[in-house]
Protein backbone atom coordinates (compact mmCIF):
# COMPACT_ATOMS: atom_id res chain seq x y z
CA UNK A 1 0.00 0.00 0.00
CA UNK A 2 2.77 2.43 0.94
CA UNK A 3 4.67 1.60 -2.22
CA UNK A 4 1.54 2.67 -4.11
CA UNK A 5 1.55 5.96 -2.12
CA UNK A 6 -1.44 5.17 0.09
CA UNK A 7 -2.14 7.93 2.62
CA UNK A 8 -0.98 7.12 6.20
CA UNK A 9 -4.56 7.24 7.50
CA UNK A 10 -5.50 4.49 5.02
CA UNK A 11 -2.56 2.43 6.27
CA UNK A 12 -3.59 3.03 9.83
CA UNK A 13 -7.20 2.03 9.17
CA UNK A 14 -6.04 -1.13 7.37
CA UNK A 15 -3.77 -2.14 10.23
CA UNK A 16 -6.29 -1.30 12.97
CA UNK A 17 -8.78 -3.60 11.30
CA UNK A 18 -6.28 -6.47 11.53
CA UNK A 19 -4.80 -5.83 14.98
CA UNK A 20 -7.49 -7.40 17.17
CA UNK A 21 -7.95 -4.13 19.09
CA UNK A 22 -4.27 -3.96 20.06
CA UNK A 23 -3.08 -0.55 18.81
CA UNK A 24 0.54 -1.37 19.59
CA UNK A 25 0.55 -4.15 17.02
CA UNK A 26 -0.13 -1.58 14.31
CA UNK A 27 2.62 0.78 15.56
CA UNK A 28 5.12 -2.05 15.89
CA UNK A 29 4.29 -3.19 12.39
CA UNK A 30 4.76 0.32 11.00
CA UNK A 31 8.10 0.72 12.79
CA UNK A 32 9.38 -2.55 11.40
CA UNK A 33 7.99 -2.15 7.91
CA UNK A 34 9.38 1.35 7.45
CA UNK A 35 12.66 0.75 9.28
CA UNK A 36 12.02 3.13 12.18
CA UNK A 37 12.53 2.68 15.90
CA UNK A 38 9.47 3.34 18.03
CA UNK A 39 8.56 6.51 16.15
CA UNK A 40 5.11 5.59 14.92
CA UNK A 41 2.51 6.56 17.52
CA UNK A 42 -0.86 8.20 17.72
CA UNK A 43 -1.04 10.95 20.35
CA UNK A 44 -4.37 11.77 21.93
CA UNK A 45 -5.08 15.51 21.72
CA UNK A 46 -2.88 16.05 18.68
CA UNK A 47 -4.54 16.93 15.40
CA UNK A 48 -4.71 13.66 13.41
CA UNK A 49 -3.63 15.57 10.31
CA UNK A 50 -0.34 16.47 12.06
CA UNK A 51 0.17 12.87 13.18
CA UNK A 52 -0.35 11.56 9.67
CA UNK A 53 1.91 14.25 8.20
CA UNK A 54 4.61 13.08 10.62
CA UNK A 55 3.99 9.47 9.63
CA UNK A 56 4.27 10.37 5.95
CA UNK A 57 7.73 11.80 6.68
CA UNK A 58 8.75 8.64 8.55
CA UNK A 59 7.56 6.46 5.70
CA UNK A 60 9.42 8.56 3.16
CA UNK A 61 12.66 8.71 5.13
CA UNK A 62 13.88 5.17 4.37
CA UNK A 63 11.81 4.54 1.26
CA UNK A 64 14.76 3.47 -0.88
CA UNK A 65 15.74 0.81 1.68
CA UNK A 66 12.27 -0.57 2.51
CA UNK A 67 11.25 -0.71 -1.11
CA UNK A 68 14.33 -2.80 -1.85
CA UNK A 69 13.83 -5.25 1.01
CA UNK A 70 12.40 -8.64 0.13
CA UNK A 71 9.90 -9.35 2.86
CA UNK A 72 9.60 -13.08 3.52
CA UNK A 73 6.13 -14.57 3.20
CA UNK A 74 4.60 -18.01 3.18
CA UNK A 75 2.60 -19.45 0.32
CA UNK A 76 -0.75 -19.43 2.19
CA UNK A 77 -2.14 -17.65 5.23
CA UNK A 78 -3.08 -21.00 6.78
CA UNK A 79 0.57 -22.07 6.63
CA UNK A 80 1.45 -19.48 9.32
CA UNK A 81 -0.84 -21.44 11.64
CA UNK A 82 0.75 -24.71 10.59
CA UNK A 83 4.30 -23.54 11.28
CA UNK A 84 3.16 -22.04 14.58
CA UNK A 85 1.40 -25.24 15.64
CA UNK A 86 4.45 -27.27 14.67
CA UNK A 87 6.84 -25.02 16.61
CA UNK A 88 4.63 -25.16 19.69
CA UNK A 89 3.96 -28.89 19.56
CA UNK A 90 7.54 -29.93 18.85
CA UNK A 91 9.04 -27.23 21.12
CA UNK A 92 11.30 -25.92 18.41
CA UNK A 93 12.34 -22.71 16.73
CA UNK A 94 11.69 -22.97 12.99
CA UNK A 95 13.50 -20.79 10.49
CA UNK A 96 11.93 -21.00 7.03
CA UNK A 97 12.91 -19.25 3.81
CA UNK A 98 10.45 -16.83 2.28
CA UNK A 99 8.25 -18.31 -0.44
CA UNK A 100 6.08 -17.00 -3.25
CA UNK A 101 2.52 -16.28 -2.02
CA UNK A 102 1.29 -16.65 -5.61
CA UNK A 103 2.06 -20.38 -5.29
CA UNK A 104 -0.56 -20.83 -2.58
CA UNK A 105 -3.48 -21.14 -4.98
CA UNK A 106 -1.82 -24.05 -6.79
CA UNK A 107 -1.25 -26.24 -3.73
CA UNK A 108 -3.27 -29.45 -3.90
CA UNK A 109 -4.76 -28.68 -7.31
CA UNK A 110 -5.16 -31.51 -9.85
CA UNK A 111 -2.21 -31.93 -12.23
CA UNK A 112 -0.03 -29.74 -10.00
CA UNK A 113 2.75 -31.06 -7.75
CA UNK A 114 5.20 -29.70 -5.20
CA UNK A 115 8.70 -29.87 -6.67
CA UNK A 116 10.95 -32.20 -4.73
CA UNK A 117 14.01 -32.19 -6.95
CA UNK A 118 17.43 -30.72 -6.42
CA UNK A 119 17.58 -28.16 -9.21
CA UNK A 120 16.92 -24.51 -8.44
CA UNK A 121 13.97 -23.25 -10.53
CA UNK A 122 12.47 -19.78 -9.94
CA UNK A 123 8.83 -19.48 -8.96
CA UNK A 124 7.07 -17.14 -11.41
CA UNK A 125 6.03 -13.84 -9.85
CA UNK A 126 4.17 -12.49 -12.87
CA UNK A 127 1.42 -13.76 -15.14
CA UNK A 128 0.95 -16.05 -16.93
CA UNK A 129 0.99 -18.87 -14.41
CA UNK A 130 2.47 -16.88 -11.53
CA UNK A 131 3.28 -19.14 -8.60
CA UNK A 132 4.46 -22.00 -10.80
CA UNK A 133 8.08 -22.92 -11.40
CA UNK A 134 9.35 -21.53 -14.66
CA UNK A 135 12.57 -21.27 -16.63
CA UNK A 136 11.97 -17.92 -18.29
CA UNK A 137 15.20 -16.88 -20.05
CA UNK A 138 14.36 -13.21 -19.42
CA UNK A 139 13.80 -13.66 -15.67
CA UNK A 140 16.56 -11.71 -13.92
CA UNK A 141 16.50 -14.22 -11.05
CA UNK A 142 17.23 -17.10 -13.41
CA UNK A 143 20.04 -15.18 -15.07
CA UNK A 144 21.56 -14.50 -11.64
CA UNK A 145 20.99 -18.13 -10.62
CA UNK A 146 22.92 -19.43 -13.64
CA UNK A 147 25.75 -17.03 -12.86
CA UNK A 148 25.99 -18.33 -9.30
CA UNK A 149 27.42 -21.65 -10.48
CA UNK A 150 31.14 -22.10 -10.77
CA UNK A 151 31.63 -22.26 -13.73
CA UNK A 152 28.54 -20.35 -14.85
CA UNK A 153 25.83 -22.28 -16.70
CA UNK A 154 24.25 -21.22 -20.02
CA UNK A 155 20.46 -21.19 -20.41
CA UNK A 156 20.67 -23.98 -22.99
CA UNK A 157 22.72 -26.16 -20.63
CA UNK A 158 20.23 -25.41 -17.85
CA UNK A 159 17.29 -26.56 -19.99
CA UNK A 160 19.29 -29.68 -20.87
CA UNK A 161 19.95 -30.27 -17.16
CA UNK A 162 16.23 -29.96 -16.45
CA UNK A 163 15.55 -32.48 -19.21
CA UNK A 164 18.09 -34.89 -17.73
CA UNK A 165 16.10 -34.67 -14.47
CA UNK A 166 12.86 -35.51 -16.29
CA UNK A 167 11.63 -31.91 -16.53
CA UNK A 168 10.39 -30.06 -19.60
CA UNK A 169 10.08 -26.33 -20.22
CA UNK A 170 6.80 -25.27 -21.83
CA UNK A 171 6.73 -22.51 -24.48
CA UNK A 172 6.82 -18.75 -23.94
CA UNK A 173 3.03 -18.30 -24.24
CA UNK A 174 2.70 -20.52 -21.15
CA UNK A 175 5.30 -18.51 -19.29
CA UNK A 176 8.07 -21.13 -19.69
CA UNK A 177 6.54 -23.17 -16.86
CA UNK A 178 8.22 -26.45 -16.06
CA UNK A 179 6.44 -29.81 -16.07
CA UNK A 180 7.55 -33.15 -14.65
CA UNK A 181 7.60 -36.56 -16.32
CA UNK A 182 3.96 -37.12 -15.41
CA UNK A 183 3.00 -33.85 -17.15
CA UNK A 184 2.30 -32.09 -13.84
CA UNK A 185 3.14 -28.42 -13.43
CA UNK A 186 5.13 -27.60 -10.32
CA UNK A 187 5.09 -25.15 -7.45
CA UNK A 188 7.95 -24.61 -5.03
CA UNK A 189 8.35 -26.46 -1.72
CA UNK A 190 9.08 -24.76 1.60
CA UNK A 191 12.80 -24.54 2.25
CA UNK A 192 13.63 -24.88 5.91
CA UNK A 193 16.68 -22.92 7.02
CA UNK A 194 17.00 -24.35 10.50
CA UNK A 195 15.04 -26.19 13.16
CA UNK A 196 16.32 -25.83 16.73
CA UNK A 197 15.33 -27.15 20.11
CA UNK A 198 13.72 -24.19 21.88
CA UNK A 199 15.37 -25.06 25.22
CA UNK A 200 18.91 -25.96 24.22
CA UNK A 201 19.21 -24.08 20.90
CA UNK A 202 20.78 -27.27 19.51
CA UNK A 203 19.67 -28.47 16.10
CA UNK A 204 16.58 -30.65 16.28
CA UNK A 205 17.37 -32.22 12.88
CA UNK A 206 19.16 -35.31 14.16
CA UNK A 207 19.23 -38.76 12.56
CA UNK A 208 16.59 -39.88 15.05
CA UNK A 209 14.30 -36.87 14.81
CA UNK A 210 14.85 -35.19 11.42
CA UNK A 211 12.50 -37.18 9.23
CA UNK A 212 9.96 -37.52 12.03
CA UNK A 213 9.91 -33.71 12.24
CA UNK A 214 9.52 -33.42 8.48
CA UNK A 215 6.57 -35.81 8.55
CA UNK A 216 5.05 -33.87 11.44
CA UNK A 217 5.44 -30.52 9.67
CA UNK A 218 3.94 -31.92 6.47
CA UNK A 219 1.01 -33.19 8.51
CA UNK A 220 0.47 -29.70 9.94
CA UNK A 221 0.72 -28.23 6.44
CA UNK A 222 -1.78 -30.76 5.10
CA UNK A 223 0.51 -31.85 2.26
CA UNK A 224 4.10 -32.67 1.38
CA UNK A 225 5.32 -29.09 1.17
CA UNK A 226 8.61 -29.76 2.97
CA UNK A 227 10.65 -32.07 0.80
CA UNK A 228 14.08 -31.78 2.42
CA UNK A 229 15.93 -31.02 5.62
CA UNK A 230 17.09 -27.56 6.70
CA UNK A 231 19.79 -25.57 4.95
CA UNK A 232 21.85 -25.41 8.16
CA UNK A 233 22.22 -29.20 8.16
CA UNK A 234 22.60 -29.78 4.43
CA UNK A 235 25.98 -31.46 4.00
CA UNK A 236 26.68 -29.65 0.71
CA UNK A 237 25.61 -26.11 1.70
CA UNK A 238 29.15 -24.75 1.66
CA UNK A 239 30.20 -26.31 -1.64
CA UNK A 240 29.50 -23.58 -4.19
CA UNK A 241 30.14 -25.89 -7.15
CA UNK A 242 27.27 -28.15 -6.11
CA UNK A 243 25.06 -25.78 -4.14
CA UNK A 244 25.04 -22.98 -6.74
CA UNK A 245 22.39 -20.47 -5.64
CA UNK A 246 21.76 -22.51 -2.49
CA UNK A 247 25.35 -21.87 -1.33
CA UNK A 248 25.55 -20.44 2.19
CA UNK A 249 22.77 -18.71 4.17
CA UNK A 250 19.47 -18.13 2.36
CA UNK A 251 17.73 -15.00 3.63
CA UNK A 252 15.14 -13.55 3.94
CA UNK A 253 13.57 -15.93 6.41
CA UNK A 254 10.66 -16.14 8.81
CA UNK A 255 11.27 -17.32 12.36
CA UNK A 256 8.60 -19.14 14.36
CA UNK A 257 9.18 -19.67 18.06
CA UNK A 258 7.30 -22.05 20.32
CA UNK A 259 5.43 -19.21 22.04
CA UNK A 260 3.51 -18.16 18.93
CA UNK A 261 6.00 -15.47 18.01
CA UNK A 262 6.80 -14.76 14.37
CA UNK A 263 9.77 -12.67 13.32
CA UNK A 264 11.78 -12.09 10.21
CA UNK A 265 15.47 -11.91 9.37
CA UNK A 266 16.12 -10.12 6.13
CA UNK A 267 19.88 -10.52 5.91
CA UNK A 268 22.54 -13.08 6.93
CA UNK A 269 23.91 -10.52 9.38
CA UNK A 270 20.55 -10.35 11.16
CA UNK A 271 20.11 -14.12 11.01
CA UNK A 272 23.53 -14.63 12.60
CA UNK A 273 22.28 -12.67 15.63
CA UNK A 274 19.39 -15.08 16.23
CA UNK A 275 19.98 -17.10 19.42
CA UNK A 276 20.56 -20.57 17.90
CA UNK A 277 23.07 -19.14 15.42
CA UNK A 278 24.96 -16.75 17.63
CA UNK A 279 27.63 -19.16 18.81
CA UNK A 280 27.87 -21.42 15.79
CA UNK A 281 27.56 -19.17 12.77
CA UNK A 282 31.22 -19.58 11.81
CA UNK A 283 30.89 -23.36 11.95
CA UNK A 284 27.70 -23.36 9.91
CA UNK A 285 28.80 -20.84 7.31
CA UNK A 286 32.59 -20.45 7.36
CA UNK A 287 32.58 -18.79 3.93
CA UNK A 288 30.00 -16.21 4.91
CA UNK A 289 31.32 -12.61 4.86
CA UNK A 290 30.03 -12.19 8.40
CA UNK A 291 32.36 -14.84 9.68
CA UNK A 292 35.33 -13.24 7.98
CA UNK A 293 34.67 -9.54 8.54
CA UNK A 294 32.42 -9.50 11.56
CA UNK A 295 29.89 -7.50 9.60
CA UNK A 296 28.19 -7.52 6.25
CA UNK A 297 24.86 -8.13 4.74
CA UNK B 1 -7.91 -49.32 26.75
CA UNK B 2 -6.80 -50.21 23.22
CA UNK B 3 -8.77 -53.03 21.61
CA UNK B 4 -6.99 -56.24 20.59
CA UNK B 5 -7.72 -55.45 16.92
CA UNK B 6 -5.87 -52.14 17.20
CA UNK B 7 -2.81 -53.88 18.58
CA UNK B 8 -2.62 -56.80 16.14
CA UNK B 9 -0.24 -56.60 13.16
CA UNK B 10 -1.85 -55.06 10.11
CA UNK B 11 -3.47 -57.06 7.37
CA UNK B 12 -4.35 -55.67 3.94
CA UNK B 13 -7.92 -54.80 5.02
CA UNK B 14 -6.68 -52.98 8.13
CA UNK B 15 -4.10 -51.13 6.08
CA UNK B 16 -6.74 -50.05 3.56
CA UNK B 17 -9.12 -48.98 6.33
CA UNK B 18 -6.42 -46.87 8.01
CA UNK B 19 -5.43 -45.27 4.71
CA UNK B 20 -9.04 -44.46 3.92
CA UNK B 21 -9.57 -42.93 7.37
CA UNK B 22 -6.34 -40.96 7.02
CA UNK B 23 -7.39 -39.67 3.61
CA UNK B 24 -10.80 -38.57 4.85
CA UNK B 25 -9.34 -36.91 7.95
CA UNK B 26 -6.75 -35.05 5.90
CA UNK B 27 -9.50 -33.76 3.62
CA UNK B 28 -11.40 -32.55 6.71
CA UNK B 29 -8.27 -30.85 8.06
CA UNK B 30 -7.58 -29.16 4.74
CA UNK B 31 -11.09 -27.82 4.40
CA UNK B 32 -11.20 -26.62 8.01
CA UNK B 33 -7.81 -24.84 7.78
CA UNK B 34 -8.89 -23.10 4.57
CA UNK B 35 -12.16 -22.08 6.20
CA UNK B 36 -10.40 -20.75 9.32
CA UNK B 37 -7.87 -18.74 7.31
CA UNK B 38 -10.66 -17.47 5.10
CA UNK B 39 -12.44 -15.98 8.11
CA UNK B 40 -9.43 -13.94 9.19
CA UNK B 41 -8.88 -11.71 6.15
CA UNK B 42 -5.24 -10.55 6.39
CA UNK B 43 -4.25 -10.29 10.06
CA UNK B 44 -0.93 -8.69 11.00
CA UNK B 45 -0.53 -11.04 13.95
CA UNK B 46 -1.97 -14.47 14.49
CA UNK B 47 -2.33 -16.86 17.38
CA UNK B 48 -3.15 -20.52 17.71
CA UNK B 49 -4.52 -20.63 21.25
CA UNK B 50 -5.88 -18.38 23.95
CA UNK B 51 -2.44 -17.56 25.39
CA UNK B 52 -2.02 -15.21 22.42
CA UNK B 53 -3.94 -11.94 22.26
CA UNK B 54 -4.16 -12.42 18.51
CA UNK B 55 -5.99 -15.74 18.79
CA UNK B 56 -9.28 -15.92 16.94
CA UNK B 57 -11.24 -18.97 17.97
CA UNK B 58 -13.35 -20.29 15.13
CA UNK B 59 -15.40 -23.43 14.91
CA UNK B 60 -13.44 -24.35 11.79
CA UNK B 61 -10.13 -24.12 13.64
CA UNK B 62 -11.44 -26.40 16.40
CA UNK B 63 -12.39 -28.91 13.72
CA UNK B 64 -8.94 -28.59 12.15
CA UNK B 65 -7.16 -29.21 15.46
CA UNK B 66 -9.30 -32.28 16.13
CA UNK B 67 -8.59 -33.65 12.65
CA UNK B 68 -4.87 -33.06 13.11
CA UNK B 69 -4.89 -35.08 16.33
CA UNK B 70 -6.79 -37.88 14.60
CA UNK B 71 -4.33 -37.94 11.70
CA UNK B 72 -1.39 -38.22 14.10
CA UNK B 73 -3.01 -41.09 15.97
CA UNK B 74 -3.88 -42.94 12.73
CA UNK B 75 -0.27 -42.63 11.61
CA UNK B 76 0.94 -43.82 15.01
CA UNK B 77 -1.35 -46.85 14.83
CA UNK B 78 -0.30 -47.66 11.26
CA UNK B 79 3.42 -47.63 12.03
CA UNK B 80 2.99 -49.48 15.33
CA UNK B 81 1.00 -52.28 13.70
CA UNK B 82 3.13 -52.48 10.55
CA UNK B 83 4.60 -56.00 10.13
CA UNK B 84 8.23 -56.45 11.12
CA UNK B 85 9.30 -59.06 8.62
CA UNK B 86 12.45 -60.82 7.52
CA UNK B 87 13.56 -58.97 4.40
CA UNK B 88 17.09 -60.31 4.15
CA UNK B 89 19.78 -62.33 5.87
CA UNK B 90 23.25 -61.29 6.97
CA UNK B 91 25.94 -63.12 4.98
CA UNK B 92 28.39 -62.69 7.90
CA UNK B 93 26.38 -63.96 10.89
CA UNK B 94 23.39 -65.48 9.06
CA UNK B 95 20.97 -63.57 11.26
CA UNK B 96 17.74 -62.60 9.48
CA UNK B 97 17.23 -58.88 8.96
CA UNK B 98 13.84 -57.86 10.35
CA UNK B 99 12.50 -54.47 9.25
CA UNK B 100 9.20 -52.63 9.41
CA UNK B 101 7.68 -52.97 5.95
CA UNK B 102 4.36 -52.51 4.20
CA UNK B 103 3.93 -55.56 1.94
CA UNK B 104 0.32 -54.73 1.15
CA UNK B 105 0.71 -51.90 -1.32
CA UNK B 106 2.76 -48.82 -2.18
CA UNK B 107 -0.18 -46.72 -1.00
CA UNK B 108 0.80 -47.49 2.62
CA UNK B 109 2.41 -44.73 4.69
CA UNK B 110 5.65 -46.76 4.90
CA UNK B 111 6.19 -45.73 1.30
CA UNK B 112 6.13 -42.01 2.13
CA UNK B 113 9.47 -40.30 1.52
CA UNK B 114 9.55 -39.05 5.14
CA UNK B 115 8.49 -42.29 6.90
CA UNK B 116 10.67 -43.29 9.83
CA UNK B 117 9.18 -46.32 11.61
CA UNK B 118 10.68 -47.81 14.76
CA UNK B 119 12.86 -50.71 13.68
CA UNK B 120 13.69 -53.96 15.47
CA UNK B 121 17.38 -54.36 16.35
CA UNK B 122 19.58 -55.58 13.51
CA UNK B 123 22.86 -57.49 13.55
CA UNK B 124 25.96 -55.26 13.86
CA UNK B 125 26.84 -55.83 10.22
CA UNK B 126 23.73 -54.29 8.71
CA UNK B 127 24.47 -51.01 6.93
CA UNK B 128 21.54 -49.93 4.79
CA UNK B 129 18.42 -51.29 3.08
CA UNK B 130 17.84 -50.24 -0.52
CA UNK B 131 15.40 -51.75 -2.98
CA UNK B 132 13.62 -51.93 -6.29
CA UNK B 133 9.99 -52.49 -7.19
CA UNK B 134 8.52 -53.93 -10.37
CA UNK B 135 5.36 -51.88 -10.73
CA UNK B 136 4.08 -53.55 -13.89
CA UNK B 137 1.07 -55.16 -12.17
CA UNK B 138 0.77 -52.66 -9.30
CA UNK B 139 -2.81 -51.59 -8.52
CA UNK B 140 -2.17 -49.10 -5.69
CA UNK B 141 -3.05 -45.43 -6.04
CA UNK B 142 -1.18 -43.60 -3.28
CA UNK B 143 -2.11 -40.18 -1.90
CA UNK B 144 1.53 -39.09 -2.11
CA UNK B 145 4.43 -39.49 -4.53
CA UNK B 146 6.30 -42.75 -3.94
CA UNK B 147 9.97 -43.24 -4.84
CA UNK B 148 10.43 -47.02 -4.86
CA UNK B 149 13.73 -47.09 -6.78
CA UNK B 150 14.14 -48.77 -10.17
CA UNK B 151 12.10 -51.73 -11.37
CA UNK B 152 14.76 -54.44 -11.16
CA UNK B 153 17.52 -55.43 -8.70
CA UNK B 154 20.82 -53.56 -8.91
CA UNK B 155 23.86 -52.76 -6.81
CA UNK B 156 25.56 -49.48 -5.88
CA UNK B 157 29.25 -50.05 -6.70
CA UNK B 158 30.40 -47.24 -4.39
CA UNK B 159 28.93 -49.02 -1.38
CA UNK B 160 30.43 -52.36 -2.43
CA UNK B 161 33.90 -50.76 -2.57
CA UNK B 162 33.89 -50.65 1.22
CA UNK B 163 36.02 -53.52 2.66
CA UNK B 164 33.99 -56.69 3.04
CA UNK B 165 30.67 -55.09 2.02
CA UNK B 166 28.19 -57.58 0.58
CA UNK B 167 24.73 -56.92 -0.85
CA UNK B 168 21.88 -59.39 -0.47
CA UNK B 169 18.91 -59.36 -2.81
CA UNK B 170 15.56 -60.96 -2.07
CA UNK B 171 12.06 -60.86 -3.50
CA UNK B 172 8.64 -60.27 -2.09
CA UNK B 173 5.27 -60.42 -3.83
CA UNK B 174 3.21 -57.47 -2.63
CA UNK B 175 -0.53 -57.77 -2.24
CA UNK B 176 -1.22 -54.92 -4.67
CA UNK B 177 0.45 -56.83 -7.50
CA UNK B 178 3.85 -55.12 -7.27
CA UNK B 179 7.00 -57.18 -6.89
CA UNK B 180 9.47 -55.82 -4.35
CA UNK B 181 13.21 -56.52 -4.31
CA UNK B 182 14.84 -55.62 -0.97
CA UNK B 183 18.60 -55.02 -1.34
CA UNK B 184 20.40 -55.05 2.00
CA UNK B 185 24.06 -54.17 2.53
CA UNK B 186 26.20 -55.81 5.22
CA UNK B 187 29.85 -55.31 6.21
CA UNK B 188 32.16 -56.70 8.90
CA UNK B 189 32.72 -53.08 10.01
CA UNK B 190 30.16 -50.45 9.14
CA UNK B 191 31.68 -47.59 7.13
CA UNK B 192 31.40 -44.06 8.55
CA UNK B 193 27.71 -43.25 8.43
CA UNK B 194 28.19 -40.31 6.05
CA UNK B 195 29.46 -42.80 3.43
CA UNK B 196 26.09 -44.57 3.36
CA UNK B 197 22.96 -43.39 1.59
CA UNK B 198 19.20 -42.89 2.05
CA UNK B 199 17.17 -46.00 2.76
CA UNK B 200 14.69 -47.54 0.37
CA UNK B 201 11.86 -45.21 -0.68
CA UNK B 202 13.28 -42.26 1.30
CA UNK B 203 14.38 -39.04 -0.37
CA UNK B 204 16.51 -37.74 2.49
CA UNK B 205 19.48 -39.33 4.21
CA UNK B 206 19.72 -37.84 7.71
CA UNK B 207 22.73 -38.91 9.75
CA UNK B 208 24.86 -38.05 12.75
CA UNK B 209 28.60 -38.55 12.39
CA UNK B 210 30.91 -39.92 15.06
CA UNK B 211 31.96 -36.33 15.72
CA UNK B 212 28.36 -35.45 16.48
CA UNK B 213 27.67 -33.49 13.30
CA UNK B 214 24.00 -33.71 12.34
CA UNK B 215 23.57 -33.53 8.58
CA UNK B 216 21.48 -34.70 5.65
CA UNK B 217 21.78 -35.19 1.91
CA UNK B 218 19.26 -35.91 -0.80
CA UNK B 219 19.08 -39.57 -1.80
CA UNK B 220 20.64 -38.73 -5.16
CA UNK B 221 23.50 -36.66 -3.73
CA UNK B 222 26.84 -38.39 -3.14
CA UNK B 223 28.99 -37.80 -0.06
CA UNK B 224 31.08 -34.62 -0.27
CA UNK B 225 33.86 -35.00 -2.82
CA UNK B 226 32.49 -38.20 -4.38
CA UNK B 227 30.84 -38.74 -7.77
CA UNK B 228 27.09 -39.35 -7.96
CA UNK B 229 26.09 -42.94 -7.28
CA UNK B 230 25.39 -45.19 -10.25
CA UNK B 231 23.18 -48.27 -10.29
CA UNK B 232 24.72 -51.37 -11.81
CA UNK B 233 22.15 -53.84 -13.14
CA UNK B 234 24.73 -56.29 -14.49
CA UNK B 235 24.84 -58.53 -11.44
CA UNK B 236 27.02 -61.38 -12.73
CA UNK B 237 30.34 -59.73 -11.89
CA UNK B 238 29.24 -58.97 -8.33
CA UNK B 239 27.99 -62.52 -7.84
CA UNK B 240 31.27 -63.92 -9.15
CA UNK B 241 33.21 -61.69 -6.74
CA UNK B 242 31.05 -62.81 -3.77
CA UNK B 243 29.90 -59.21 -3.33
CA UNK B 244 26.28 -60.16 -3.99
CA UNK B 245 24.24 -62.96 -2.40
CA UNK B 246 20.54 -63.72 -2.53
CA UNK B 247 17.59 -65.29 -0.74
CA UNK B 248 15.49 -67.62 -2.87
CA UNK B 249 12.33 -66.00 -4.28
CA UNK B 250 9.27 -67.52 -2.64
CA UNK B 251 11.19 -68.19 0.60
CA UNK B 252 10.65 -66.10 3.73
CA UNK B 253 13.99 -64.30 3.05
CA UNK B 254 15.44 -65.37 6.38
CA UNK B 255 18.10 -67.63 4.83
CA UNK B 256 20.68 -67.13 2.11
CA UNK B 257 20.65 -69.34 -0.92
CA UNK B 258 23.51 -71.82 -1.09
CA UNK B 259 23.10 -72.32 -4.82
CA UNK B 260 25.80 -71.65 -7.37
CA UNK B 261 26.08 -67.94 -8.37
CA UNK B 262 25.54 -68.97 -11.97
CA UNK B 263 21.99 -69.99 -11.05
CA UNK B 264 21.03 -66.71 -9.35
CA UNK B 265 17.40 -66.04 -10.33
CA UNK B 266 17.90 -62.25 -10.19
CA UNK B 267 20.29 -62.11 -13.14
CA UNK B 268 18.94 -60.87 -16.43
CA UNK B 269 15.62 -59.53 -15.18
CA UNK B 270 14.25 -56.86 -17.47
CA UNK B 271 12.47 -53.76 -16.27
CA UNK B 272 12.79 -50.06 -15.53
CA UNK B 273 16.42 -49.19 -14.83
CA UNK B 274 15.99 -45.58 -13.70
CA UNK B 275 14.36 -43.99 -10.65
CA UNK B 276 10.58 -44.49 -10.73
CA UNK B 277 7.92 -42.28 -9.18
CA UNK B 278 4.43 -43.51 -8.41
CA UNK B 279 2.56 -40.26 -8.80
CA UNK B 280 0.07 -39.21 -6.13
CA UNK B 281 -3.52 -39.65 -7.19
CA UNK B 282 -5.60 -36.45 -7.19
CA UNK B 283 -8.84 -37.06 -5.31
Amino acid sequence: MAAADAHPDELHAFLKMRSFGDAWLAYTYLDRAFLQKKLFMYRVGVDPADTYANWAQLIKEHRVEWERERVPELMRLRDYFSFMQFAQQERVIVVVCGANPAAGRWIGQPRIACYGGALPIPSRETAPNDGLLAADPDDARLIELLRSYDPTVSYESYVELLRAHGLKVRPANEGYVVEDEAGRLLHEPYRLHGVYDAESNETAWTSKQGERLRASLNRHLGGDLVQFGPQDNWALRNDQRIAGPFFGPQTPVLVFDRDQGIGERLSPRKLAQLEPYRFQWDDLYPDSPIAKKGSGT
Amino acid sequence: MMSAERRAPLKRDDQQALIEQHRATRALYDAAMDEHAGQLSIPIEIGIDSTSTAFVDTEAYRRARAALTTMASLEEEYFRRLPRMALSCCPLCEKPLYRAFDPFGVDGLWWRSDAQPDEPPSCPHFCVLLGAVDLTACRSKPDFDVHPGPGVPHVVPRLLQHPGMVAVVSQLAMEDGAKAYPLAYFAPRRPPVQELTASWARTNFVYTTQLGVHAWRRADEPPLGKSPDVWDFALERWLADDKLRWCEPGSDSSRLSAADPASCPFVGLTGVSRPQTVVATSR
